[in-house]
């Protein structure tokens, strides 16, 4: 069971009714298979382009898709550098997916933001490119914990940046997130009437809102309230623009979710770390000088020959095991070979995939009738990434 | 069911009209009235059709400069004032034209605006400088080139848009130096069409999203179609 409950629309703007386009927001919400771990991707689909609809579900399911991998990788993987990367390389991949999917080199006409999150136990990430906004914060006492995640217009109000665009990468923001009880992403319309200026929730609106919303107890009947809350003629006089919500609760925390939004709590202007991730460099060095301190006093404390004797023998001891243990894999390793030829098979293994695996898979593999050209900044983003992989093999050697 | 706060967010679309009050204003047109009195009228209608659209009256943000006029330079004749606020007011014709010397405080102005839009934390569209005149500039020539020059940058590095609208003897040559966009004639003094049009225009660049088109509508209805 999932730790978080949700409630999520999106609602067509009443310009978009008026020129009969469709809506070109898109959002997916998910959680990990052990009901651990919150995913939630929301997208903005350009006005001018002629398939933006198209492009934000695309992204959405897409991505959501591929922050469960991450999920995977997190579990196995003390959070670190390797984030950035594995995040762009997913970006990477939903570009290349939509190319596939246009079957064009050009995705211009698919143009739309990248508004995620994946929250687990003890924190997360948040990944933004363009406008809309992720904010969110604690409901245990006294712990005055907020995240911001803002969106990122040009000068004007009305300018923003695509996931679609050859210069992604510089507006790529990928974010540590810590623990949070509630989270809301939206859209910059959907942030319109649920936020004061893209920064601090409206508490006006999401009182009220999220008291109701949240009395429910299916899914379904939330989202539908959360629906006549934005499809209301009032909240079209706000924006003309498609509206996207997406409200979050732990699980705990549900009755009190709107006590977020009782008082005038100021948020602070959270700096955002680039893909460069130097903080997380920053942290790494002081986590390594603390070890040095420990070695240190360590070697104070003890008898020091007792530990001379164990700094010598530990290396050959070391050595030695890992000699047994590597023999020991080699030969079970041949012996299940030899034994049963195909273990998969022999145990019936279900490698059954999941209807978005394989979405995914024939997105990924499709033959492709036309010779990809990656754009030249996606190419070397790609070398970028590649050069990260062999300085961290040459660094391993 | 509890009250819900629908209430819009912060945001501004900066407009300076630079409006030429020279001498030649005063010319009596085919309809009996002068070219200045038309545009008064056309001032009033701006005030008016801003007031009968809710977005518009919260959002748009207006500055006039008047380039001649009794004290025969250029003016700011109303600081940046939001739409709410604007009264609108004659303007009195006299003297010649230097109309480099508006554009350059036009400029100024929508630097200053858009600073102050800033200190506020509030966001803000592109902001928009329409000019009118019926004459040809009486700057010095580098002045005008120097004037028209910035203006042109300021435009191409997207800081501001411009609008350029000549009245009957304006020299289209000299006004076109200023835009990489065309100037348009006004068809005999249908000032009030033009404004009417102007706020229509500036309530859609106000409502205006990321990554849209702006719709704006038809000149036809003000244009001098023939020129």
């Amino acid at each position: 069971m999932s730790r978080w409950i949700t409630a999520q629309t999106s609602v067509i703007g009443f310009s978009h009714t008026k020129s009969n386009t469709p809506c070109q927001d898109s959002h997916v919400v998910k959680t990990s298979p052990d009901g651990e771990w919150l995913i939630i991707v929301v997208s903005d689909g350009a006005g001018t382009a002629s398939k933006a609809e198209v492009g934000s579900k695309h992204v959405s399911n897409f991505f959501a898709q591929e922050l469960l991998e991450l999920v995977i990788e997190l579990k196995q993987r003390t959070p670190g550098n390797w984030i950035n990367d594995f995040v762009i390389s997913k970006v990477l991949q939903t570009r290349i997916a939509l190319r596939n999917l246009a079957n064009s080199d050009t995705i211009k006409d698919y143009n739309c933001t990248l508004v995620a999150c994946l929250i687990g136990p003890s924190g997360g990430f948040s990944i933004h490119i363009g406008d809309g906004s992720i904010i969110g914060g604690s409901l245990s006492e006294n712990s005055g914990i907020r995240f911001l995640s803002e969106p990122e217009n040009g000068e004007y109000a009305n300018e923003t940046y695509f996931i679609t665009e050859g210069d992604w990468v510089k507006h790529l923001r990928v974010m540590p997130i810590p623990k949070l009880d509630w989270v809301i992403c939206c859209t910059d319309g959907g942030g319109d009437i649920a936020l004061v200026s893209d920064k601090e929730p409206k508490l006006g609106f999401l009182l009220p809102v999220v008291t109701e919303v949240f009395e429910e107890t299916e899914t379904e009947k939330r989202n539908e309230k959360l629906r006549t809350f934005l499809e209301n003629p009032k909240a079209y006089q706000v924006t003309s623009d498609d509206m996207t919500l997406v409200l979050a609760v732990k699980q705990e925390f549900k009755t009190s979710f709107s006590d977020a939004f009782k008082f005038q709590d100021h948020f602070p202007n959270t700096a955002s770390t680039n893909f460069s991730g130097s903080s997380y460099q920053n942290s790494k060095k002081i986590q390594k000088d603390k070890t040095d301190q420990v070695e240190f006093a360590v070697v104070k404390k003890s008898k020091l020959n007792f530990y001379f004797i164990l700094k010598l023998l530990g290396p050959l001891l070391l050595l030695f095991a890992t000699f047994v243990i590597s023999f020991q894999v080699e030969f079970s390793r041949k012996w299940i070979a030899a034994n049963f030829y195909n273990a998969y098979e022999y145990l019936n293994i279900d490698n059954k995939k999941t209807n978005e695996e394989v979405e995914r898979n024939k997105l990924l593999d499709k033959p492709s009738e036309r010779p990809i050209h990656l754009e030249p900044e996606d190419k070397q983003v790609e070398e970028k990434l590649s050069d990260n992989i062999d300085q961290k093999n040459t660094a391993a050697k | 069911m509890s009250t819900v706060d629908y209430s819009s967010p912060n945001q501004r679309t900066p407009c300076v009209l630079i409006l030429d009050a020279s001498g030649s204003m005063e010319s009596i047109g085919s309809s009996g009235k002068s070219r200045i009195q038309a545009l008064n009228e056309g001032i009033k209608t701006l005030e008016k059709s801003l007031r009968e659209d809710d977005t518009a009256l919260t959002r748009v943000q207006l500055a006039i400069v008047s380039v001649g006029g009794p004290a025969n330079d250029a003016d700011i004749m109303m600081d940046w004032t939001d739409a709410i606020n604007f009264k609108a007011f004659p303007l009195s014709t006299g003297g010649v034209t230097p109309l480099g010397r508006g554009l350059q405080l036009g400029l100024d102005l929508i630097e200053q605006g858009k600073q102050n839009l800033r200190n506020a934390g509030i966001s803000y569209t592109r902001p928009w400088m329409m000019v009118i005149t019926d004459g040809d500039p009486t700057d010095e020539r580098s002045d005008w080139l120097n004037a028209a020059r910035e203006c042109k940058t300021a435009e191409n590095t997207k800081k501001v848009e411009i609008f350029c609208i000549g009245v009957e003897g304006a020299n289209l040559n000299t006004l076109s130096e200023l835009s990489s966009k065309p100037p348009l004639m006004l068809d005999g003094v249908k000032f009030k069409e033009l404004f009417v049009w102007l706020s229509s225009s500036l309530s859609a660049a106000s409502r205006s999203r990321p990554g849209d088109t702006m719709q704006l509508p038809s000149t036809d209805v003000w244009r001098n179609v023939g020129m």
